[in-house]
């Protein structure tokens, strides 16, 4: 055979099944990640209007429920929290989100000392690869961090080469019917509802250090600076804790707060520290040091809501 | 640039095409300014240590093969303390004084003599042992100076080769600059698949071996026994799908231009003893050392005694050469030791080299490799005391402790993983074992060529592994 052909139908061989797998692993993921990406289409897409969006790391994501948020103050929210996030994730949530969505009225953004570490990726990029080519910030930002965003707007099925292990695996779990969601779990304008179990207090956990780097300093102004320029009332926010326990493993907790005294107060900011909130001795709230649990969802939410009503009306 | 990038996606068709553009007389140049593109990819600024010592070579080779007696060896020496010299700096400088400082006691204390804070080069053993097998040939009387500066050049700095090897002799690469290459559509074929399946071994198995490996050996403590062999067994896999990977490549694109690069691995782990290991593996450096370690050192001319010392030489400077790092030269130790015992073993116990039945050759491929994996456990550990605790470990395996951490949430390697890279693992030695059977059934079928590297091509672009950055050698 003329080896011109060779080359032809190899790279023809490769490019059918490729497509192939593509449109699988597409079902795949959309079977295991559904809700999830419903969400970010929410987010992204999307172009209702909300009042208020809270944006921040999982500690927002399931620790904060709309519906009650909305029956308090009497407007209409979205929880816009990223798992694992940090602030280049939060930069990008608010101006992804801001591209489609009427500009709220306030932004809740909730800052842990895990939100400024040096980062070189937003977490988990997978999830944003199909909603690039319908938002402009996430191709701005994808193209910033080193990825050919072409791929993913004109050729999707070379997608694979930008997805990770651990999404691959999560393909063959979508392929045998498993999602990422447990029994029970339910998920309403963006918040995940958590487990119903309580803290284990026994566990303990290593000493560590607040990571800052000056790139992620310089995103969290650049956060303030969207909402003034857009007239949005920012919020800064520091999520419930059980017992002070995730704090007190950092043995640079203090520089942390220092910089966000300094960053609010300099910004003319409202920043309100709930780590001393009494809900934050009762275990049964909490599923873990730092994540509240349903029913630490419902307290603080309850607690969030009322703090922000007289605000929105001044 | 890294073979596995995007920028070499377009880089290599651009250089090619130009290249069989050209006229002959200007490829040369079309190739070495493509070359310093490459290079200068990684730091720029390191390519003025590429000018310092082609240019401390090119003349040395030329008054070395016009000179005689003192003269002539002199300038051997000077070309040789001028390349050793670089490495010296930019590799063994720090690892020097970090010992001496030890030695002195002198710890981080304001007396300690200061590190130097520099990056080491990319290839910078590569280029530099390929650059004093240039001289010492002239030497020997072996090859002619080259008079074209630009070809000499061109000699140390031909990209395919550049960082990672071959590390290629004069008289094999040299001649091939002034050749005149015409394009061949069935030469290219062959290296296209050469590069794919260099590809293959780099991004689909090297690469994503790599994800676990890095995890576990990042963290020794954390990690029983039963993971850590898994590691250790899948780092010798990696360590041979990255570096033969990039061998493959670079021979591939070679190829397709029409240059014939030497081979430097042939199915390693199929050996059944060390000795044979040692020449399928990196065999371009393993010959170096042959060639102008173990000979000029008397090889086995002088006696017994004499050439075991010389071996164990060779494997110590061997494992010296893959990094400035204590691990190495146990490693290099290593070797030495299994080789020496080896050839003993041939010598006193078993004289005959008959024909072993199946099941002998299969357990001596099966403890060649085991012993090779020990070897590569003092290779990766980050320094003696972990690799001793690695060793540790392994021999106190528990399958339950192995199961919990593969199964851990969060290690993005889970079993789906494993089980994934198993399977690529068993395309490859099936590839490796099945070598040439394949290769008959290919030329008679072409159909089952287009199916097999169309299946390659996909597993490339569906399991591949992106994230990683550099190849293992690199660093060396």
């Amino acid at each position: 055979m003329n080896t011109y052909l060779r080359i032809f139908f190899t790279v023809c061989i490769a490019l059918v099944l490729t497509f192939f797998a593509y449109n699988v692993s597409l079902k795949c993921l959309e079977k295991y990640y559904g809700k999830r990406y419903a969400r970010m289409r929410e987010i992204f897409v999307d172009t209702s209007r909300y009042d208020i969006i809270f944006i921040g790391s999982s500690r927002t994501h399931t620790a904060i429920n709309p519906r009650i948020i909305d029956s308090i103050t009497g407007w209409s929210s979205y929880n816009a929290g990223v798992e694992g996030g940090t602030i280049l994730d939060f930069k990008m949530t608010l101006e992804g989100y801001l591209v489609h969505h009427p500009v709220p009225r306030m932004l809740v953004l909730t800052i842990d000392p895990g939100s400024f570490a040096p980062t070189k990726t937003v977490f988990d990029p997978a999830q944003y690869f199909s909603l690039v080519k319908k938002n402009r910030v996430l191709d701005q930002t994808f193209s910033s961090l080193g990825y050919k965003t072409f791929i993913f707007k004109k050729m999707p099925m070379f997608g694979f080469i930008y997805m990770d292990e651990h999404t691959k695996s999560n393909m063959v779990s979508g392929l045998i019917g498993k999602t990422e969601m447990f029994g029970g779990q339910f998920q309403y304008k963006g918040y995940l509802s958590e487990t119903m179990k309580c803290i284990d207090t026994l566990v303990t956990y290593q000493t560590q250090r607040v990571l800052f780097s000056p790139q992620s300093i310089t995103l969290f102004d650049t956060i303030v600076d969207i909402c003034k320029k857009n007239n949005i009332r920012l919020i800064i926010t520091y999520a419930p804790e059980y017992r002070f326990k995730l704090q007190k493993s950092f043995d640079n907790f203090k520089e942390f707060t220092d910089t966000m005294y300094k960053k609010t107060q300099t910004g003319g900011l409202l920043y309100c520290r709930d780590d001393s909130l009494a809900m934050n001795g009762d275990p049964c709230l909490f599923k873990d040091r730092m994540h509240v649990n349903y029913f630490g969802a419902q307290v603080y939410s309850g607690i969030l809501g009322e703090r922000l009503k007289p605000l929105l009306t001044k | 640039m890294l073979f596995n990038s995007f920028e070499f996606l377009i880089f290599f068709p651009v250089v090619t095409l130009l290249y069989f553009l050209l006229p002959h007389k200007w490829r040369w140049l079309h190739l070495l300014i493509a070359s310093c593109v490459f290079y200068m990819a990684f730091i720029p600024v390191y390519i003025l240590i590429l000018i310092f010592t082609i240019i401390i070579d090119y003349f040395a080779g030329i008054i070395i093969e016009k000179s005689a007696g003192k003269k002539r060896k002199a300038f051997l020496v000077l070309s040789i303390i001028a390349n050793v010299g670089v490495l010296a700096v930019f590799k063994y400088y720090n690892f020097f004084i970090e010992n001496v400082n030890e030695l002195l006691n002198l710890g981080d204390t304001a007396q300690s003599i200061p590190y130097l804070n520099i990056i080491l080069p990319v290839g910078l053993s590569f280029h530099t042992f390929q650059a004093m097998s240039y001289t010492i040939e002239i030497y020997r009387g072996n090859f002619k100076a080259e008079r074209h500066f630009g070809i000499y050049a061109l000699y140390v700095m031909f990209y395919p080769q550049l960082v990672a090897g071959p590390i290629e002799r004069p008289q094999n690469l040299l001649p091939q600059f002034r050749e005149k290459h015409q394009f061949d559509i069935n030469r290219m074929y062959e290296g296209l698949r050469q590069i794919l399946w260099g590809l293959f071994k780099k991004v689909v198995i090297a690469d994503r071996l790599a994800l676990y490996v890095n995890v576990v050996y990042g963290d020794v403590t954390g990690h029983p026994g039963a993971n850590l062999a898994l590691a250790t067994i899948f780092f010798a896999i990696q360590i041979y799908c990255d570096f033969s990977g990039y061998s493959d490549i670079a021979l591939g694109c070679a190829k397709v231009m029409g240059f014939k690069l030497m081979t430097n691995f042939n199915r390693p782990y199929f050996a059944r003893n060390i000795q044979e290991f040692w020449k399928r593996w990196h065999i371009s450096l393993s010959t170096w050392f042959r060639d102008y370690v173990y000979i000029s050192f008397g090889g086995n001319r002088k006696g017994l005694i004499r050439m075991y010392l010389n071996v164990a030489i060779v494997f110590l400077l061997s494992g010296f050469w893959h990094g400035a790092n204590w691990t190495f030269v146990v490693w290099g130790a290593f070797h030495a030791v299994l080789i020496i015992g080896y050839m003993l073993y041939k010598q006193y116990v078993n004289k005959q080299n008959s024909n072993p039945g199946f099941i002998i050759h299969t357990l001596s491929v099966i403890i060649t490799f085991a012993l090779a994996c020990i070897g590569w456990i003092f290779f990766r550990a980050k320094d003696l005391p972990e690799a001793l605790a690695i060793i540790r470990k392994i021999t106190h395996l528990n399958f339950h402790d192995f199961m919990a951490v593969v199964s851990r949430p969060g290690t993005m390697f889970g079993l789906t993983a494993i089980i994934v890279s198993i399977l690529m693992i068993i395309v490859l030695f099936l590839n490796d074992y099945f070598q040439d059977v394949g290769q008959r059934l290919f030329d008679k079928r072409p159909y089952a060529d287009i199916l097999y590297n169309g299946f390659i091509l996909f597993l490339i672009l569906t399991l591949g592994v992106y994230q990683q950055t550099s190849f293992i050698y690199f660093q060396f």
